[in-house]
Order: C-alpha cells, then sequence, then structure tokens
C-alpha cells in the first residue's frame, strides 16, 4: 500500500518534470536516475557538488514522498 | 604647501586603488550535436538564464567574478537549474598571489577552495581561430578538464575566446592566464560571453574578497564531496 501511495505522489510530483515512467526501488537509486536524466535532458555533465546537490533535492523529495 | 603635496598624495592613492574595469557576462546553454538534449527544455534553461547575469570586477592585481543580484520571484524548477549548471554560484577570486579561490557555500558549510593547483594543469592549446567579440578581436584556447562525480571520470571541454587588447589574464569563474582578458568562456555546452565593457573607471565599490569561509585545497573539497555522498546513500530510506 506504501508503495503503491509512494509512487502515485512521485508520478504527480514528477510528471511535470518528464519522469513519470522512473521505476521507484530505492531513493539513493531514484536520486541517481533522476540525476542522469536531468544531465541527458540538458547534455551538460555535472561536477560532484553539482551532483551532489541535484541527487540530494531528489532523494529528499523522494524520501518526503514516502512519509 | 605640504598639505598641497598631501592631498595630491591622497589623491593620486585614491585614484589608483578605485580604479578597475568591470565587464558583464551572461551565461547560456548551447545546443550540441548529440541529438540527445530536450530541445523544449533547453529553451526553458536559457530564458531562465536572461534574467541571471555575473560581473568580473578587476584591477591589475586581482579580479573578483560573481553573479549579480536579481529579482526573486519564486525560484522556478527552470531558474534554479539554471543557476547550478556550469558553475557561477559563490564568489570566485584571483588574488595578489596569483591563487584562484572559489567561495561557496556547500551543504550548509562556508568553503574557500584553492583551485590554483588546478587550473595550473590545464594544457591550454592557442590555435589560428580568432573572432571579434564586442569589438575586440579575440584569439582561441582549447583544453580538457578531468572532473569527477559519484559515477566517475569525465573529460569537459573548455574554449577560451580572449583579447589581447585588453591589457588582463583574468575571465569568468575563476579562469585565465592568458595574454589578455577572456571574453567568451565555453565549458561542454554552457557559454559565458562578455555584453558590457567599461575600462578603467572611478568606482566606489572596491574589490572585496568575503571575509568567512574555511580554506581548503581543491583535493580536500573533493574528499568532503566523497564522504558527504557515502553519507547520503548511506541514509536510511
Amino acid at each position: 500500500m506504501k508503495k503503491i501511495i509512494l509512487t502515485a505522489l512521485l508520478t504527480i510530483c514528477l510528471t511535470n518534470s518528464g519522469f513519470a515512467n522512473v521505476i521507484i526501488s530505492d531513493c539513493t537509486q531514484f536520486a541517481h536516475d533522476a540525476v542522469a536524466y536531468e544531465e541527458e535532458q540538458l547534455g551538460v555533465q555535472y561536477d560532484f557538488n553539482t551532483y551532489l546537490e541535484v541527487m540530494n533535492q531528489w532523494d529528499m523529495l523522494c524520501k518526503a514522498a514516502e512519509q | 604647501m605640504k598639505l598641497v603635496f598631501s592631498l595630491l598624495f591622497s589623491l593620486t592613492f585614491f585614484v589608483i586603488h578605485s580604479q578597475q574595469s568591470i565587464v558583464t557576462y551572461t551565461k547560456r546553454l548551447l545546443i550540441d550535436d548529440s541529438g540527445k538534449q530536450n530541445i523544449k527544455k533547453v529553451a526553458a534553461i536559457n530564458s531562465s538564464f536572461e534574467k541571471l547575469s555575473f560581473t568580473l570586477r578587476y584591477n591589475k592585481e586581482e579580479s573578483i567574478f560573481k553573479m549579480d543580484d536579481f529579482l526573486d520571484d519564486g525560484l522556478s524548477k527552470n531558474l534554479n537549474t539554471a543557476l547550478r549548471i556550469g558553475g557561477g554560484n559563490g564568489v570566485y577570486a584571483s588574488d595578489k598571489k596569483n591563487k584562484s579561490l572559489h567561495y561557496i557555500e556547500y551543504f550548509g558549510e562556508d568553503y574557500v577552495v584553492d583551485y590554483t593547483t588546478e587550473y595550473k594543469n590545464l594544457n591550454w592549446i592557442l590555435d589560428n581561430n580568432s573572432k571579434t567579440i564586442n569589438n575586440y578581436l579575440c584569439y582561441r584556447a582549447t583544453t580538457t578538464r578531468t572532473i569527477e562525480n559519484p559515477t566517475g571520470l569525465f573529460n569537459q571541454k573548455i574554449i577560451a575566446w580572449f583579447s589581447p587588447e585588453l591589457n588582463s589574464s583574468f575571465g569568468p569563474i575563476g579562469y585565465g592566464g592568458f595574454p589578455g582578458l577572456i571574453l567568451s568562456l565555453q565549458i561542454d555546452n554552457i557559454e559565458y560571453t562578455a555584453t558590457n565593457i567599461q575600462l578603467n573607471i572611478i568606482d566606489n565599490d572596491i574589490i572585496e574578497f568575503p571575509k568567512k569561509g574555511k580554506y581548503i585545497t581543491y583535493n580536500t573539497y573533493l574528499d568532503i564531496s566523497k564522504k558527504l555522498y557515502e553519507k547520503m546513500i548511506n541514509r536510511k530510506n
């Protein structure tokens, strides 16, 4: 049940960003996928700090949706 | 007579120390030939970039580069992305000892990251390409820089266009060291371009480096990043 709610919430949150098809297995993996997707969309390669900041953002969003 | 000399000395001192040049840069995201970019997304980011500008303030010995204040009308996601890609956050400085310093707030801590060695190790290649930017003749220099993130090592392609007509070795986001000011800098798909150049003006806004921040080398900064990453992935899901 929790998983369904989480998926639904994240789908709502992320639909505008085009992330609707991301399969959420865990938040860390989800955050990695989100960063990779963003890098590809923009055609940029993030350095360590930017990568962490973006990853942290998606990770927090995922965890917030879990609660 | 003594008073006149004293006044003249003070005036000369003031003029020398308050005379500086100010260059405004804009930033944009270029379309590459990979075919993978989301063109609509790139356009949205570029429209957010229009809200941002950057100022390089320099004299003969030192420089400071930072983003100008902008109207924060509730940060949109695109503006947020525009702010973080391709550098430009924090304050970049080149001091009298030719040190390249980056003042940043990183996960709640203030740091002064010393990029001097990192930048000095870059192997620039100057070629015969030239173009005019803002009426100044510029020459091209290219290099690649290896950057690291949690997924591995990557080569960034960097192109600098500098003008020997502008007697300064500074440039945007801490890059420099050429026999002329950098008027355009491209890091992969991100491009900084000079749009306004004011030379040798008297300005009351002196070049002043931030006072806070723990001094660390670039390698220490990478170590801190790796530890933060470990902490992040070990957080309970």
